[in-house]
């Protein structure tokens, strides 16, 4: 006995990999919420846990019960205030029956396991095995409805009266196989906590170290691996699949806490901070969190600011590294609140560049029916040059909800299409690729009338991004002049065909001949920049050259021909 | 031909108008082709499995029955073949896995090695629009569609593990090993089918010949496929100096080298080009030599 209640160190090393992080900051912070005694330290590469066995297993117990409340066992606000959907069991202590509402798994907790609930203690089943087709019509609120009621067994016959006037008082349907007892149905993966001696039983695929108990490896460890069958379907080996270790499959659990997500439809998008030293991901864990937003639905614990129609990964990842910039770095806590727009540079080192840099992975996974689909996991990092881009734009007073909503085109019906632009230019600005292309393409399909915070947005967003062998600033200067120049006379004396025509030129030549035929047709009305014919358009330019012009054309041609039409009616 | 080990074949397709194989939908009513990304461009591509589905149903159609869509064993597990690649094929030459729970998988390595068949030229942006009138008499509405469609040269590359034809994985021992006139009919039925290439889906709208116009094929001692990535159009022909380069790096490899050709379809190609037709037969006497020997 009293070598049971030695201290004994427990090791969960950092393993590098950015889903078993996430599991053990998860583990941390579950941890953290237990009264406990045992010691928790955690250091760059692992988290050690300090205390006699019992106490060690007992806590984790307790962190992994916080857990399943708090991200696996969970009701939505409809689900809570809807009770005539509520499911019931009864209470031997208290003999009574109790009412609880539906519960589900959500977010990045429904990645990991999204089985149907289990009775939380034991399930008394129905006397009839065909329990369904035993229905009874009932009043509720005065009309008429179908409910299911079933008989108990011959053991609790005596139950059955209260149970039906339970059940009929409150409308409710029976949609169990049999009465729950001593306590509510609840989604709790199943885990085992092994602490300690045993023989070593193998090496864990995922960590590598021995462990005296091992598992099936399956998507609650990680969902990229798929089930157990596909697991036996893909394995490479031909064999028999390997196994992973209880700790590694434990931590898998604890993933959703560390995460944020959105649900969009069949898609969950998750975003997961990350860092080479699991101390950076400890101290972040708090400021990163305070961005977190408790969604009554539950369809996201994150709130954007950046308006509708965010559907595609890169538009999601995008609005949420959105979201941290805002919340934590000019410390705006709501859409309305726009009063601090200094940028606090040291919360930002502190979050991104101290100790260690900080990653985000994010995951795309789609729901396809039975099974889910992972369809991205890409590691951002570059958070350090998204806050300043955001933080150069926005100084300039650029509105980055309003460029966001401008990518929108409305012109297409279905909602699904309408961002599908934005997802591309949203996906090149986390890449730091050009937008050039297309913005130009967006403005001429989308029937923009007004469009003046994008256009100031990407001459600042490219000469950011652009690199030394690109168009010079003069060049791209003399680009954007001719173009408001063309679209201010076009707008005046000419017909929106014409700067289609202009856009329709595949080479400098077809171009310039194009200005030229602009120039007799519009006469004095339209001036060429001299830096055209100096050397500032060239062929090797030429393909950049054009969108520069073409998209201030539009705008300016837009701009003129609202003031003709404006003068007209005056 | 005599210790030779593989027989590679890398191919061209100029493609005029096509849109060959389908990706997951991106947008509503707009059907996606498959492209992989470089920068900021992006560059169609059919996919291996999409390739050897077409050399699969080429085989049919040249006679041969094809073991297919047996029932998973196990539950939820993926459909498989007979696993018979004495009998059929296509077991033999692509391959298979087969698992039943608490057995160690049957599996067979595919010989027939296939690159995905990859456009040169990047995607433009193009599509085909239609509308579908089709349930206007009943009460609806038009229907507006609209397919992504390319203009390019796609190359692809095959290499086939002679020595691993007909025998080894799968083969229950070796009595059940075929003989050699066996394997080289099977290969020679495989560059029949290449050279008739043709992918069944999205044909009745966008018909498509991806049949190889030319071919840089070599059977070698080795198991490289030297003409992956060395086959390079340029200038409306292809670039013969690269070519050069490759028979002189690999000549101690390379036991027979072949070069075909549409050739009216190409301003420029390598001084020894034969018409593919020609090419392709003299594949097949390589390979019956080879089993000869």
């Amino acid at each position: 006995m009293e070598q049971q209640n030695r201290d004994i160190e427990l090791t969960f090393k950092k393993s590098g990999h950015f889903w078993l992080d996430s599991g053990l900051i998860g583990l941390v912070k579950m941890l953290e919420e237990v009264k406990t005694d045992i010691q928790i330290s955690v250091s760059d590469d692992k988290l050690v846990l300090r205390g006699p066995r019992d106490n060690l297993q007992s806590s984790i117990k307790k962190a992994y019960s916080i857990l399943v409340s708090n991200y696996y066992n969970l009701s939505t606000k409809k689900q809570e205030t809807d009770t005539s959907s509520y499911n019931f069991y009864y209470d031997t202590v208290q003999d009574k029956f109790i009412p609880f509402p539906k519960k589900k798994a959500v977010g990045i907790a429904s990645v990991v396991y999204n089985k149907a609930p289990r009775p939380s203690v034991s399930i008394l089943k129905w006397k009839e095995k065909d329990w369904k087709k035993q229905k009874k019509e009932i009043s509720v609120n005065g009309k008429k409805i179908q409910r299911t009621r079933p008989h108990l067994p011959d053991t609790h016959r005596t139950l059955q009266e209260r149970m039906d006037d339970f059940l009929d008082k409150r409308g409710l349907d029976i949609t169990t196989s049999g009465l729950l007892i001593d306590g509510p149905n609840q989604i709790r993966p199943k885990v085992t906590i092994k602490i300690g001696a045993g023989a070593s039983k193998g090496n864990c695929y995922l960590c590598g170290e021995p462990s005296n108990l091992l598992e099936d490896i399956k998507e609650t460890v990680f969902p990229l691996i798929t089930g157990s069958s596909g697991v036996l379907s893909f394995n490479s080996l031909g064999g028999k699949p390997e196994k992973v270790c209880w700790k590694c499959s434990l931590l898998g659990k604890f993933v959703p806490v560390n995460g944020f997500y959105l649900s969009q439809g069949e898609n969950l998008f998750a975003f997961l901070p990350y860092s080479t030293s699991l101390e950076k991901m400890v101290d972040v864990f708090v400021p990163l969190h305070e961005a977190e937003y408790r969604d009554p639905n539950l369809f996201r614990n994150f709130d954007h600011p950046l308006g509708g129609y965010f559907q595609r990964s890169f538009e999601v990842t995008f609005a949420f590294l959105y979201t941290l910039y805002r919340k934590i770095l000019l410390h705006q806590r709501s859409e309305q609140d726009d009063e601090n727009t200094v940028l606090d540079w040291e919360e930002m080192l502190h979050l991104t560049t101290s100790k260690a840099p900080l990653d985000f992975f994010v995951l795309h996974m789609e729901s396809k029916g039975q099974t889910t689909m992972g369809k991205m996991a890409w590691p951002f990092r570059d958070s350090v040059y998204f806050f300043r881009l955001m933080n150069e734009v926005e100084q300039t007073g650029i509105d980055v909800r309003e460029v966001m909503r401008l990518y929108v085109d409305f012109t297409q019906t279905k909602n699904e299409n309408k961002a599908l632009t934005r997802n591309r230019v949203c996906e090149r600005i986390l890449k730091k690729q050009t937008i050039l292309d297309l913005t130009e393409a967006h403005v001429f399909r989308a029937e923009l009338t007004y469009f003046k915070p994008l256009l100031d947005f990407l001459i600042i967003y490219e000469s950011i991004v652009r690199k030394e062998d690109d168009m010079t600033k003069e060049e791209q200067e003399t680009a954007v002049t001719l173009g408001k120049r063309v679209g201010m006379a076009v707008g005046g004396e000419g017909k929106k065909g014409d700067l289609y025509a202009l856009r329709k030129t595949r080479t400098k030549t077809d171009f310039l001949e194009q200005l030229n035929r602009l120039q007799f047709k519009l006469g004095s009305s339209f001036t060429v920049p001299p830096g055209v014919y100096e050397g500032k358009l060239t062929n090797e330019n030429f393909k950049e050259f054009k969108p520069f012009c073409m998209i201030p054309a539009l705008n300016s041609f837009n701009a003129a021909q609202f003031k003709s039409q404006k003068g007209g009616q005056s | 031909m005599k210790n030779a080990k593989a027989l590679t074949i890398t191919y061209l397709t100029p493609v005029s108008f096509a849109s060959l194989n389908g990706s997951d939908k991106e947008a509503e009513n707009i059907s996606s082709i498959k492209k992989l990304s470089r920068g900021t461009e992006q560059f169609p591509y059919g996919s291996s499995q999409w390739v050897r589905r077409a050399l699969r149903d080429q085989l049919k159609n040249l006679g041969w029955t094809l073991s297919e869509g047996e029932a998973a064993k196990i539950a939820k597990g993926a459909a498989t073949t007979e696993q018979k690649p004495d009998k059929y094929i296509d077991d033999d030459l692509f391959g298979f896995m087969g698992t039943v729970k608490g057995q160690a998988a049957t599996t067979r390595t595919s010989p027939v090695r296939v690159s995905p068949l990859v456009s040169l030229n990047k995607y433009e942006g193009d599509l085909d629009f239609g509308t579908n009138y089709m349930g206007v008499k009943a009460g609806g509405n038009p229907n507006i569609f609209e397919t992504e469609i390319h203009s390019g040269i796609y190359r692809g590359t095959v290499l086939i593990e002679l020595d691993r034809v007909g025998c080894g994985d799968g083969f229950k021992d070796k009595k059940e090993e075929l003989n050699s006139r066996e394997r080289s009919k099977r290969v020679n039925s495989l560059l029949d089918a290449m050279k008739n290439l043709w992918s069944s889906g999205r044909q009745t709208r966008f018909l498509a010949d991806i049949s190889p116009k030319f071919v840089a094929a070599a059977i070698l001692t080795t198991k490289n496929p030297i003409f992956l990535e060395s086959v390079i159009p340029e200038n409306g022909g292809v670039n013969a100096v690269i070519l050069e380069e490759v028979l002189k790096d690999f000549k101690d490899e390379i036991k027979a080298v072949v070069f075909g050709a549409r050739k009216d379809m190409f301003s420029a190609l390598p001084e020894s080009t034969i018409t593919i037709g020609e090419a392709f037969n003299t594949m097949k006497k390589w390979v019956n030599e080879h089993y000869k020997s």
